[in-house]
């Protein structure tokens, strides 16, 4: 103890040399300072739990190391975002206006019933599809047994060609808005294979509307009668085949 | 603390072990830096707790460029000292025990402060800043350059502080040592009248 007092006076004269002739005073007030240190009271056993509380917390809480390399955090998100917009771009086309207005360009998307054999030609005939009207939106309806029929919107939006067209008897391939209202009727195509026959919109696509595919059998006369009734509308099970399609 | 830089990464890194360490060797000097600015055991332990539980939240943002650890964690017991005092007695610009007043004190830290006597009421016109480097430089038997570290200030700055601080405790202490002398003197004085009146009587 007279050790440091000795200390902190040398120091106290060393910085201020006029506390010299204090000596005796400034000895007193240090040592009754030391003299006056309260006791100092520690529990061994909170110490030892307070460090085993502590050290858990860190353990528990120790970072998972990743094995990518950091920039991959701004680079991942935006890799997924691309492969999404890329995956989901077909399917978003009737999700609004503006995107229906924009999705022109899509894949074709193929329907058939059951039919065995015809059902691989229509897999086939989406595919040469897709290769050769990369810039039509290809409408193609279910039809019962062995029907098939494939239906692509020009890209003038003024028109539809039917791509491919496959049925046991004359039939129409007709076309309705969202409202029911007919909007183009095909020439009457004949029993077996026929492409490419071209079929004029009686007004232009409102590319805000799911338009919708049926077929009709023709009931003998070559012409489409619906007004009259007279042609068939294909059903299964008491409904029409039809999917919707958008322009 | 050797190696203290590479204990605090492994700790940032998750390290438990490291910590223990870092905990093991500033523990006793924390606890005392505490205690000796509230004088109540359960008061110094809660908020050593609370001193180490805020360092590991916040070592991850511990800048060894910007400071030494060391200085790092008595700043963050520091606060959390005043925080304590300034929530729990209406932010009244309490530092430590001495700025209580005695009616606040509980029985602990007025047992603690009675051990300091006179001293007490003499420190206790202190500014709480030259208390903890008094504190830090005769009860815990700091260097000036240690003190200046934890306190942020130069070495000479320390010094300087200190000696004025002492000076202070001196000025003080002698005033009252002399009012102490001029009350104390009719006292004293009796004695020596009782003895001229008892001369004067002493039949001759």
């Amino acid at each position: 103890m007279a050790e440091l007092i000795d200390d902190i006076i040398k120091d106290l004269i060393a910085s201020d040399e006029s506390l010299a002739t204090d000596e005796p005073a400034l000895r007193q007030v240090i040592l009754a300072m030391q003299k006056s240190k309260p006791d100092l009271k520690l529990d061994e056993n909170f110490k030892a739990r307070l460090r085993q509380d502590l050290v858990g917390r860190v353990d528990t809480k120790k970072p998972i190391v990743s094995p990518f390399p950091w920039w991959t955090i701004y680079v991942a998100p935006l890799g997924v975002t691309l492969l999404l917009f890329m995956l989901i771009q077909p399917n978003e086309m009737s999700l609004t206006p503006t995107q229906v207005e924009e999705s022109i360009e899509v894949a074709p998307m193929m329907y058939s019933a059951p039919g065995g054999e015809m059902e691989s030609r229509m897999m086939k005939d989406a595919q040469t599809g897709a290769e050769e009207m990369a810039n039509d939106a290809l409408m193609s309806s279910p039809v019962s047994g062995s029907d098939v029929f494939g239906v692509n919107f020009l890209e003038d939006g003024l028109g539809l060609v039917v791509s491919y067209f496959e049925v046991s008897q004359p039939a129409f391939v007709v076309v309705k808005d969202d409202q029911g209202e007919i909007v183009a009727v095909s020439e009457i195509l004949m029993p077996g294979v026929t492409t490419e026959v071209s079929v004029q919109l009686f007004k232009p696509l409102n590319k805000r509307y799911v338009y919708h595919t049926y077929l009709y059998y023709d009931n003998g006369d070559l012409e489409f009668g619906a007004n009259s009734d007279t042609d068939s509308l294909r059903l299964d099970n008491g409904e029409p085949l039809t999917i919707p399609i958008i322009p | 603390m050797d190696n203290e830089i590479e204990i605090i990464k492994k700790i940032k890194a998750g390290d438990g072990a490291s910590f223990g360490l870092l905990y093991d060797f500033y523990f006793d000097k924390i606890y005392r830096f505490i205690y000796y600015k509230v004088f109540s055991q359960d008061i110094a332990e809660d908020l050593t707790s609370d001193t180490f539980l805020k360092a590991l939240e916040k070592i991850g943002s511990f800048n060894e460029g910007k400071g030494s650890f060391n200085s790092w964690l008595y700043q963050i017991a520091r606060n959390t000292v005043i925080d304590y005092y300034r929530t729990k007695k209406d932010n009244l610009p309490i530092d430590d025990a001495f700025d209580l007043p005695v009616e606040n004190r509980t029985v602990e830290q007025l047992d603690a402060l009675a051990g300091l006597a006179k001293i007490e009421a003499y420190l206790k016109q202190l500014p709480a800043r030259s208390r903890e480097i008094i504190v830090l430089r005769v009860w815990e038997e700091r260097s000036f350059k240690e003190i200046a570290e934890l306190t942020g200030s130069s070495e000479a700055g320390s010094k300087m502080a200190f000696s004025r601080a002492i000076k202070q405790l001196r000025d003080e202490c002698g005033e009252h040592a002399l009012l102490a002398l001029v009350m104390l003197l009719p006292v004293f004085a009796l004695p020596f009248k009782k003895i001229s009146y008892y001369i004067d009587i002493w039949p001759s």
